[in-house]
Parts: structure tokens; sequence; C-alpha cells
């Protein structure tokens, strides 16, 4: 109930869904890190 | 002379003095279709962005906000985009470039798909290449009317010189420095129209008073400008001043969102995940890209539309004015003239990297395919060179006509690419069961069906139907028939044990 009436909230997608996925870009920099022995 | 003239020339000069420079380092056709792999991890990020966001960006975009604020599609349109990017730089990125390299040194997507799938019979390269110069030829085109609408508005020079001029410049460095040289001028175009953006997004929000004002400056306009669901009619000409026109429904929102699907086909992108100069420099490019090159474009191009419509007094003739009018009742000459530059610089560099894809379709999958399997390095970079020129003659011909839209054009394409090779791409990289005549056959199904879509009179993106159609083709067909063989499996098994 809550999240239909978050997603019937125009804010609701102009605010959140590009900052998340700018804030996955910055979680993935840190998790994709290459290993130590990772050889090219 | 007026300064806007001269911060325009300058542009155009450094553009061609970088064009005669990477003319000196592209010896083979890998330098100048992939500039040798060497790509780094900012020059990727900026390059992709900038290819992907053409004048749109700084014209369609905006146009459609300063039409609906916040409904009819644009927001929905910015959104959908962000997550195609942000998926696309994340799951398709990085296999593609390993992928490639292990297919054969694989450097055009045609190559890819009959290396992937040891496709002896040309098919999958021919046809490959059709839907590539067919799609382009059109999408190119738009990229000149867009410009050249561009200079006749600005300089008042007629339209079809304006054409003429945009078009030789742009052809004159594709022609010179290939790859390296499209790479490089994205790099500096994407830097000029992204603070050009964001700048004028950043000015306008202030001097309205802030967002507040802003958005409530749209709401006493008209309140279905603040409503992401409401559509809003404009159409000055026959003096519809954003009138309410009820919901968007649900297949209006879907067809908006779609345009994400689109960036898992679009050769000219995905060609720069190929030449990274190593698939480890994927997670920076990705980081810089996102939000240099996406979220803080997209939110600043909304903005843009947007404070127009609070802002500028007379409604506009063309709401895709909405950028460069601003800019000229903002700024002094000069910084106009950057400005003006900027959009030059979002048309041009997505030109040129189509023109350069276009041009290897038909050096590498038909002029060494079909006629001079034994051709030298050097005799495909010029004939790489002929095509290109070839190219911009059919587009420059396509764009002749004044009432060219634009953005319908587009619109099209983008939804013709994204069909035909949105699911082959994820099917190849992600399914190691998909075969040779499962992804022949989607292709020509997506692409079939873009085309075709018009006549079935159902409004949808043709994009929605395109890629589902496509996908379910490769699904099937690679069920049905006979499995992939075993060395393209162990390849693919490889490919994934190297991620």
């Amino acid at each position: 109930m809550v999240i239909l009436t978050l997603t019937s909230w125009t804010w609701f997608w102009f605010l959140v869904p590009m900052p998340l996925l700018a804030i996955w870009a910055v979680i993935s920099y840190y998790t994709d890190a290459p290993k130590e022995d990772d050889s090219e | 002379m007026n300064p806007t003239y001269i911060t325009f020339l300058l542009y155009l000069v450094v553009l061609l003095a970088i064009g005669i420079t990477t003319y000196r380092m592209t010896n083979t056709m890998s330098d100048y279709i992939l500039g040798g792999r060497r790509l780094g991890s900012w020059v990727t990020a900026f390059s992709a962005s900038a290819s992907d966001f053409s004048g749109w960006l700084l014209l369609g975009l905006p146009g459609a906000a300063y039409a609906a604020g916040f409904g009819q599609w644009s927001l929905w349109l910015a959104v959908g985009l962000a997550i195609g990017a942000m998926f696309n730089w994340r799951f398709v990125a990085k296999r593609l470039r390993v992928y490639t390299q292990f297919s054969k040194d694989s450097i055009t997507l045609p190559e890819f798909f009959e290396n992937r799938f040891r496709d002896r019979s040309n098919l999958l390269r021919l046809i490959s290449a059709l839907f590539i110069l067919a799609f382009f030829l059109f999408y190119t085109a738009s990229g000149l009317v867009a410009g050249a609408k561009l200079f006749e508005g600005t300089f008042d020079f007629n339209y079809h010189n304006a054409l003429l001029i945009g078009a030789i410049v742009i052809v004159a460095y594709t022609f010179l420095g290939g790859f390296l040289a499209v790479s490089f001028t994205d790099f500096i175009q994407a830097f000029l129209m992204f603070v050009a953006l964001a700048i004028t997004a950043i000015v306008g929000v202030y001097e309205i008073g802030g967002f507040g004002a802003l958005f409530e400056g749209m709401g006493s306009v008209r309140e279905s400008l603040t409503d992401a669901f409401a559509g809003t009619a404009y159409d000055q000409g026959n003096g519809i001043l954003w009138e309410s026109a009820g919901a968007i429904g649900i297949v209006g929102i879907i067809s908006a969102l779609a345009w994400g699907l689109g960036y898992f086909g679009q050769p000219h992108i995905l060609v720069r995940f190929m030449a990274i100069r190593s698939h480890k420099e994927i997670r920076k490019s990705r980081l810089i890209a996102m939000i240099m090159g996406v979220v803080i474009p997209l939110y600043s191009s909304l903005l843009v539309g947007m404070i127009g419509i609070v802002s500028i007094s007379e409604p506009l003739a063309d709401p895709e004015q909405v950028f460069i009018v601003l800019v000229q009742m903002t700024y002094n000459p000069w910084v106009a003239g950057f400005l003006l530059a900027a959009v030059l610089a979002a048309i041009m560099s997505t030109v040129d990297s189509q023109l350069l894809v276009s041009s290897s379709a038909l050096t590498e999958d038909f002029y060494r395919r079909f006629f001079r399997r034994a051709a030298s390095e050097k005799e495909l970079v010029w004939v790489g060179r002929i095509s290109v020129l070839l190219i911009a003659v059919i587009a420059v011909i396509l764009a002749w006509n004044e009432s060219s839209s634009v953005l319908d054009l587009v619109s099209y394409a983008w939804a013709g690419f994204g069909a035909t090779f949105g699911p082959p791409i994820l099917f190849s990289l992600f399914w190691r069961k998909t075969t040779r005549n499962g992804v022949l056959a989607g292709m020509i199904v997506g692409g079939l069906t873009v085309m075709t879509w018009s006549l079935t009179g159902y409004e949808i993106y043709e994009m929605v139907p395109g890629f589902l159609f496509g996908s379910l083709t490769i699904i099937l067909v690679s069920v049905i028939g006979k499995g992939p063989s075993e060395e393209i499996t162990e390849e693919y098994d490889k490919v994934v044990n190297n991620l």
C-alpha cells in the first residue's frame, strides 16, 4: 500500500530512481574492484 | 566580428586540429575503427555518453519538458534511459569487451556475431550490416538536419548552406582520424555539452528563485505540468498552449520507459565498450559515465525545459528551441557562442560515431568480405574513409528536405537498433545455448517488427513489440533447432571464466 502511494507520486519518480542509479554506480565501483591476483 | 561567431569558429578549428593529429596515429583498420583498443576510462565514459546523447539531450528532451513539464513522457523517458544506461554499463560492457576479444578480436558487431557463432555462411554479418546501414542512414540524416537547424536559427544561414557546412566539418575529421579522432573529440564535446546544460539549469533555477518557485511557477501555468501521470498538449501554431490532456496511461509510461531497452543494441555505443584499454577500466568508466554523463545531464535537460516554461515570456513556436532561446536570453554573446557550440557538439558527436560505424559496416562487412579478402590494412583504412564520404553524401541528400522531422527519425532508429541488436547481444553474451539460427531469426524479426509496426495502428513504441518478438524468436529457434557446437560453448565458458 505504501509502495503504491509512493510510486503514484511524481516527486518519487523525479527524485528516487536516478540518484539510486548513481549510488549503484558508486557502490559497484568498489564491489567490482579487481582482485590482487587477477591477471589480464 | 560577432563574439558568438568567434567562439564557434575556434571550436571548429580545434576539432579539425584533432582530426589531423590523429590522422598520423591511424595505420590499421583496428586503429581506425576501435582506436587499437587503447581508450582510457575517461575518454570511454565521455565518448559513450556523447555519442549516445545526440542533439535531443539539448533540443529534444528540453523541448518535451517545455511542452509538458513532468507529464506526457519527458520524466519517464529520462528514468527509462538512466536505467537502460546503468544496466548496459553494469552487465553488458565488460562481457562484450572480453567476448569480442576472445572471438577472434572482433572489431564490429556484425563480425562479433559471425565469430561468436562460427557462421561461415556470411548471413549473420550480411543481415546485421544491412540493418546497420539502413537505420544509420536515417539516424545520420536526422543529426545533420538538427545541426542545420541550429546553424540556421543561430546565424541566420540558409538551411541548405548550414547543412553543407555542418556536414563538411563532421566528415573532415571522421574521414581523417577515424575512431581516435571521434573518441577524443567526443570527450571534448561531452564536456562542453554537459557543462553547458548544467550551467544553464543552475543559473535558470537560481534566477527564478529556487526549485520551489520553479515548480510553483509551472503549476500556475497549468496544474498538469507538475504531474508525471498527466498529459499536456502544446501546439503554439494552432493556439494550444499547455492544455490538460488527461492521464497518459500505462501504455504511454511503458513506451517512454522502453527507450532504456534501446541501449543494448546501439552499435555506436556498444563499440565504445569494445574499445576500452582493459575490461578492468570499465568500473571506473561506468562511475564517471553514470554520474557525469547520464544522471546530471538528464536532470539538467529536464530542468532546462521546465525553466523555459516559467522564464520565457513569449510561448515558443518550436519547443525544441528552448535551450537555444534560454542561452541567448541569459548570457553575453561570448558565453552564448560557447554554449551554442555545445549544441553543435552534441549533434556532431553522434553523427560522427554513426558515420564511423556505417563505414565499418561497408568496409569490413561488405568490401573485405565480398570483394577483396586480401585487402591490405592501408587499403581498408582508405576504403573506410571513402565509405564515410559516401554515407555522408547520401545522408545529406536525405536531410535536404527542410521539413524532415528530427525526433521521429531518432526515435525510429533508436527502436530499430534496440530491437534488431538488443536481444541478439543479450542472448549471445548471457545464454550459452543461443544458436546462430536463433540470433539470425531474432535479428530479422526484431528489425522487421520495428519497420512494420506502424501498419498495425497500435500506439505503443515500436521498441516494445520489436524487442519482445526478437527475444522470443531467439529462444524459440535456439531451443527447437540443433544446439551450438562444442567449440562455441567452450569459448562461451572460457569467456565466463575470464570475467
